[in-house]
């Protein structure tokens, strides 16, 4: 098993390390210090873009770019949020940097906010996410008592202040726009773009919204700048990345590794194998929205482009793991479960279009269905795709497609035997 | 950035304004683009996908509703995958929407049957079951569910295009009605034992594209395609909304907006719209009517003419004209005023002829050319600070106040209410400054001296919190624009000269605009056309003459004295005096009661007429229902039919022979022959060259312990005066009656919320129920709403400028 040396991950283990002394021990708000007293916020941004640093979030667009695209001569305030609504089935990295280590999260956010002249940033927070809330607002007032956050930041003149807030539970919240009017008390409902949130977003005012994982990045970034960073991983796909491995492993668990080690790698060296030495069926690598993986692309690479190669995506890095008893059909049902139930009521085809999807997973799974209930499914995933405001339409489908395109005859079992393929379940009434 | 951007749409070129959307792009070169969500009024949100559109270059296909237009465009909106896509978003919107448009209201006017038709897939795919959300409350029918005392929402038909929270968020400013669950199980809701009742609310039914909001005056009663529509304008208030007034046989069963960008823009309060079935009440009189043997008994209309006839020619004969007085209302249309004054003043020739039964203290002529708006409707949307005196724009003019929330709502404008009570538009941000009743002027005095600079002390206790209107000054200064408004309150203002005089003082300081806006719809035209009675010939002069002896006969044409004059006992005793009181009402009521004689009044959906709104636009208005078994007719046939038996040769048969007659004797009017579509406009005098005489304010009486407040009374949006009473439809919406009492005040009472006590002075009371709010001043109970069961004015007097009242446990 190969060694790689761990960035955001370096300190989470140390005891003590929510506390701002341990963090402040381990090199804590150096970065911040030296960003505020030797780089301009431009060359902070330009530090970014050099590191090739792209968003962890799920879309992966390149974080400093997205920064450059502020309004340079805008009248109104600049926001920065951070999406910390971390609700992709599947992914839970932005959970354990919260909870473990919420100073590199505020260090990060501190840094971006000099690089984007931003005086208040927001922390839109999962609701379930107590504890981290918790942990966050406390490492929030420790840093605020050390004069990280508040006025005048170290006699800097910079005004930086952070506002944890808890959203309600809604998946769709994780959704940047409906993020944001969640964040204005509105309900959680997506908004057209453009305009995109870079011209007008909180309040209408220029807004950045990055993932947790992403700011994490930032302060290695600026302590030893954007080459070593585009050291790490492939080209185009740089730095480490948080794989979040779940399913059938022996070993579950978040792991930090360079972009583009091999699924294999992941899967047996870090997560110990399938369990009880069954054999893998197939992988979904980026949280539910991506599409399914067959067994024998278990070579690939886990960076953005090898995925997109493969017919899959890296999205937010929530490896799943499905072994051989897995049905497929109840796999797909059981994702599209979830869409149905998150679909924000918006727009017409996703909040039709997964409730219709549903009605007829769940008649296949129950051995009611036909077999044109399978060129159905297909028909209405086209008519949902690109059809929606958000990208929730979109990752509703992948999960029914790609089932259908490698396990077609497991849904075709089901019909015509009116009983699962693996399981040893009796036959459906 | 360039005027003009150019775009192609289906091989088409068209330039228009950067900023404009898609869909209003193809509009323009009469593209029709199939929505649900969109409306050009309202903000877009994209929900219902039905306007997607391909813009070549574009990877997915987008909203059009949505996405304003960009350089070199080129848009296909009937592609094959625009085709496909709307294909299947109806597909969608239809799999749970249940097939009951053989019961459904909407059926025949519903965008989404017009769009399945046009653009639906012939067949469904979808084999499963709908979902159906079924009210299990006894005394529902059908699926719906009660959001308000007059709105019931089917949540199965509903498509969550959000048409109705927007209307309800962003147009009127209300938090009423609301998204609750998520996906495919969202519905429309409201907050539990919160009515939606607001101003606005049906509007939200008008516009739902299905049948998921109805009405409960209208569901289950007709077919749209039954319905005739007349173009119409509404009778209550002085904006002068454009409505349809939607009949079948003799009934009318519905008004809907008829869209005017100058004034409405399509929007109705609900007020206007609910108030259709004044015409069907059951106290409407449709025959004539006599007096024999002390009780009213139904006669021929022609034995009624006769009487009538007899007592006039006798009188004319004599030369005993100016012993017979004329009182009109402010309801009556420019054409019925012309021919009251035509009559009485030219036949029978008297100069008691007035319509301000309202006022306990008539309007000087100075006065009269300060009513009304200055500027136009559409220019409320403009910025500036409104400074509403004694006013509340919600319910004196509600639909053109939208465009002053809409003004607040982009930041362009602020509101501030100078008022003894609190006032508000929706959840808008609005300034209270909250002054004791009477005070208004005091208010203002001191803001017109804050702008000065000068020196002017109010007396302790008037004005609640005096530093906003230091701020309020220092605004007025860096403000180009300031609009002072004032509505219904001021007419009968027991201070209102100095009120006027204060608010001269700060138009002129501040050079704003000046609107006193009239309660009544056609106050503007009647008294252009002939029934303003100068002073010693206005209304209470007539009482005054009649209690005299002087005067020995009075016509009352379309308004109520008894209960719209603030001293009902005076009204009614002086009444009773007379020798032969003609009643021309629409409805039976405690006027008609001491009638000699009774005419049925046609109300305006049954004649033909025109009004002139608050900013003097003349608007025509089209009869509705065919009533060819009643007897009721407008002011100006009886009068003809007087005529015709008198022989005197003013004899119309026809609104627009008034018409033609005007513009022969009035030059300033001479266009009124041709009035189109958008109305005509009159100049209205121009208020900067007005002079006033100065008044001072006055302090107003200090309360005994005997009779410990002040009385205050307002109207609501839904019940302005005894004419929306016949209306079942708003008493069922609006139909209560409440005190505002302060906390403290009920605290020293001992009264509790929700009881019901007598207020009133030694003589008389009326029992009503108390609301315990700090949104009253200590000291003061302001009553909501008069009904004529227990009216306010019983409690009035016309000399005493305030009155006070006691709280007694009943």
């Amino acid at each position: 098993m190969a060694e790689y040396e761990k960035i955001l991950f370096k300190n989470i283990d140390q005891p003590g390390q929510d506390r701002i002394e341990t963090y402040l021990k381990n090199g804590g708000y150096k970065a911040f210090e030296k960003a505020v007293t030797n780089m301009t916020p431009e060359e902070v941004t330009e530090e970014v873009i050099k590191s090739g640093l792209r968003g962890r979030g799920g879309a992966g667009f390149p974080a400093g770019r997205k920064w450059s695209f502020l309004p340079k001569d805008s009248d109104k305030p600049v926001y920065l949020t951070v999406n910390a609504d971390e609700s992709e089935p599947g992914t839970f990295k932005d959970r354990e940097l919260m909870e473990k280590d919420p100073h590199l999260v505020i260090e990060g956010t501190l840094i971006t906010s000099y690089a984007i002249k931003c005086r208040t940033a927001f922390i839109y927070i999962r609701a379930e996410f107590t504890y981290a809330a918790k942990q966050l607002i406390r490492a929030i007032e420790e840093a605020r008592a050390k004069g990280y956050i508040g006025k005048n930041i170290l006699g800097r003149g910079i005004d930086i202040d952070i506002i944890v807030h808890r959203g309600g539970g809604a998946y769709i919240c994780g959704e940047e726009t409906a993020l944001l009017t969640s964040l204005e008390g509105g309900r959680g409902h997506p908004r057209v773009k453009p305009p995109f949130p870079a011209i007008s977003g909180l309040y209408g005012a220029p807004t950045i919204i990055n993932n947790v994982e992403t700011l994490a990045n930032v302060p290695h970034i600026v302590n030893r700048g954007g080459e070593w960073y585009a050291s790490i991983g492939t080209e185009k796909s740089t730095g480490t990345k948080i794989f979040c491995l779940s399913g059938h492993v022996n070993k579950p668990g978040n792991y930090e590794l360079p972009m583009g080690i091999p699924l294999r790698e992941l899967i047996y060296d870090y997560g110990g194998g399938i369990l009880e030495d069954r054999n893998l069926k197939a992988v979904i690598p980026g949280g539910s929205s991506v599409p399914v993986l067959t067994a024998d692309k278990i070579d690939v690479h886990l960076d953005y482009e090898s995925l997109a190669e493969a017919g899959s995506m890296l999205g937010s890095a929530g490896v799943i793991v499905l072994d051989e008893t897995v049905c497929m059909v109840k796999a797909a049902l059981n994702m599209m479960r979830f869409y149905k139930h998150e679909s924000c009521g918006q727009c017409t085809p996703c909040h039709q279009g997964t409730y219709w999807l549903l009605r007829i997973l769940d008649r296949i799974e129950h051995g009611r269905g036909t077999m044109e209930d399978l060129d159905e499914l297909i028909h209405i995933c086209d008519n949902i795709d690109g059809n929606t405001i958000c990208p929730l339409g979109d990752a509703a489908t992948p999960g029914v497609r790609s089932t259908l395109q490698h396990f077609r005859e497991e849904y075709e079992y089901h019909i015509e035997h009116k009983k699962c393929m693996v399981s040893m379940a009796p036959r459906f009434v | 950035m360039a005027d003009k951007i150019s775009v192609t749409i289906n091989d088409q070129a068209v330039e228009v304004p950067p900023g404009t959307l898609i869909i209003e792009a193809a509009k323009k070169i009469g593209v029709k683009i199939p929505t649900f969500c969109y409306d050009d009024r309202l903000r877009s949100v994209g929900a219902c996908r039905m306007c997607l559109v391909e813009v070549e270059k574009m990877p997915k296909l987008i909203a059009s509703c949505a996405t304003p237009v960009a350089p070199n465009m080129v848009i296909h909106t009937e592609s094959d995958k625009v085709k496909t896509a709307r294909k299947g978003v109806l597909q969608f919107q239809l799999i749970n929407h249940p097939l009951d448009c053989p019961t459904c209201d909407k059926g025949g006017e519903c965008p989404l049957q017009d769009n399945t038709f046009l653009y639906g897939p012939t067949e469904s795919d979808y084999k499963e079951n709908k979902i159906r959300v079924m009210n299990r409350e006894e005394d529902q029918k059908f699926d719906d569910f009660r959001l308000g005392p007059e709105i019931y929402y089917n949540a199965n038909r509903c498509i969550m295009c959000f048409k109705c929270t927007r209307i309800v968020r962003d147009l009127a400013g209300e938090a009423d009605l609301g998204v609750f669950e998520r996906g495919a199980s969202s519905y429309i809701g409201i907050m539990k034992e919160l009515d939606f009742a607001d101003e606005y609310s049906g509007n939200t039914v008008e516009y739902c594209p299905v049948g998921a909001l109805t009405s409960r005056s209208f569901r289950y009663k007709i077919r749209d395609w039954l319905l005739k529509k007349a173009s119409s304008v509404c009778s209550l208030c002085a904006v002068g909304c454009n409505l349809h007034v939607e009949w079948s046989r003799d009934k009318v069963y519905r008004h809907m907006a008829r869209r005017n960008d100058e004034i409405d823009i399509g929007w109705l309060c609900d007020r206007g719209r609910y108030g259709f079935d004044i015409t069907s009440n059951k106290d409407r009189i449709y025959k004539t009517h006599i007096r024999r043997d002390s009780s009213l008994e139904p006669c021929g209309w022609e034995e009624a003419t006769a009487v009538a006839v007899k007592y006039l020619t006798e009188y004319i004969d004599d030369n005993r004209g100016a012993e017979i007085a004329a009182v009109g209302s402010g309801s009556l249309s420019n054409e019925e005023a012309y021919a009251i004054r035509r009559f009485f003043g030219d036949v029978v020739r008297t100069d008691y002829i007035d319509f301000q039964t309202e006022y306990a203290e008539p309007l000087t002529p100075d006065v009269l050319d300060l009513i009304g708006l200055e500027g136009k409707i559409s220019g409320l949307e403009n910025k500036g600070i409104y400074i509403f005196v004694d006013c509340d724009p919600a319910s004196d003019f509600p639909v053109a106040s939208l465009r002053i929330r809409k003004a607040i709502s982009k930041r362009k404008a602020r509101a501030v209410f100078i008022t003894s009570y609190h006032k508000r538009l929706g959840y808008f941000p609005v300034t209270n400054i909250r002054v004791s009743a009477g005070s208004e002027a005091f208010a203002l005095e001191y803001l017109h001296s804050r702008i000065q600079g000068t020196d002017f002390r109010v007396p302790e206790g008037l004005i609640e919190d005096k530093s906003k209107l230091d701020n309020l000054a220092k605004d007025i200064k860096n403000s180009d624009s300031v609009h002072i408004i004032s509505g219904r309150a001021f007419f009968n203002h027991p201070y209102r000269a100095a009120l006027l005089s204060s608010m001269i003082k700060l138009k002129k300081v501040c050079s704003a605009g000046l609107s006193i806006v009239p309660a009544q719809v056609n106050f503007m035209g009647v008294t252009r056309f002939g029934l303003y009675g100068s002073p010693g010939r206005s209304f209470t002069d007539i009482l005054d003459k009649i209690n005299s002896g002087s005067i020995k006969s009075l016509f009352v044409f379309g308004s109520n004295p008894t209960e719209e004059f603030p001293d009902r006992r005076y009204v009614i005793d002086t009444l009773r005096k007379l020798e032969f009181l003609v009643v021309v009402s629409p409805f039976m009521d405690s006027l008609t009661n001491l009638a000699s004689l009774v005419f049925p009044l046609a109300l305006p959906a049954d004649y033909s007429g025109s009004f002139m709104n608050m900013e003097g636009r003349i608007q025509r208005f089209e009869a509705g229902p065919e009533n060819i078994h009643y007897e009721m007719k407008p002011v100006w046939a009886i009068l003809g039919e007087f005529s015709d038996v008198m022989e005197t040769g003013n004899v119309w048969y026809h609104d627009s022979q008034v018409r033609e007659e005007i513009a022969k004797n009035l030059t300033h009017y001479s266009n009124i022959t041709n009035i189109p579509q958008k109305g005509l406009i009159v100049g209205l005098k121009d208020k900067k060259e007005l002079e006033i005489k100065e008044t001072s304010p006055e302090i107003p009486p200090k309360a005994d312990s005997e009779l410990p407040y002040i009385l205050n009374w307002t109207p609501s949006v839904h019940h302005s005066g005894w004419i929306t009473q016949k209306s079942a439809t708003l008493m069922n919406i609006a139909g209560k009656q409440e005190a505002w009492m302060h906390p403290d005040d009920a605290a020293k009472e001992g009264v509790e919320a929700g009881q019901a006590v007598r207020i009133g002075n030694k003589e008389t009371g009326i029992n009503i129920k108390v609301k315990i709010t700090n949104e009253v001043n200590k000291g003061e109970i302001l009553i909501l709403n008069s009904f004529e069961d227990n009216p306010v004015n019983r409690l009035l007097k016309r000399d005493e400028k305030v009155t006070f009242v006691s709280v007694g446990k009943i």
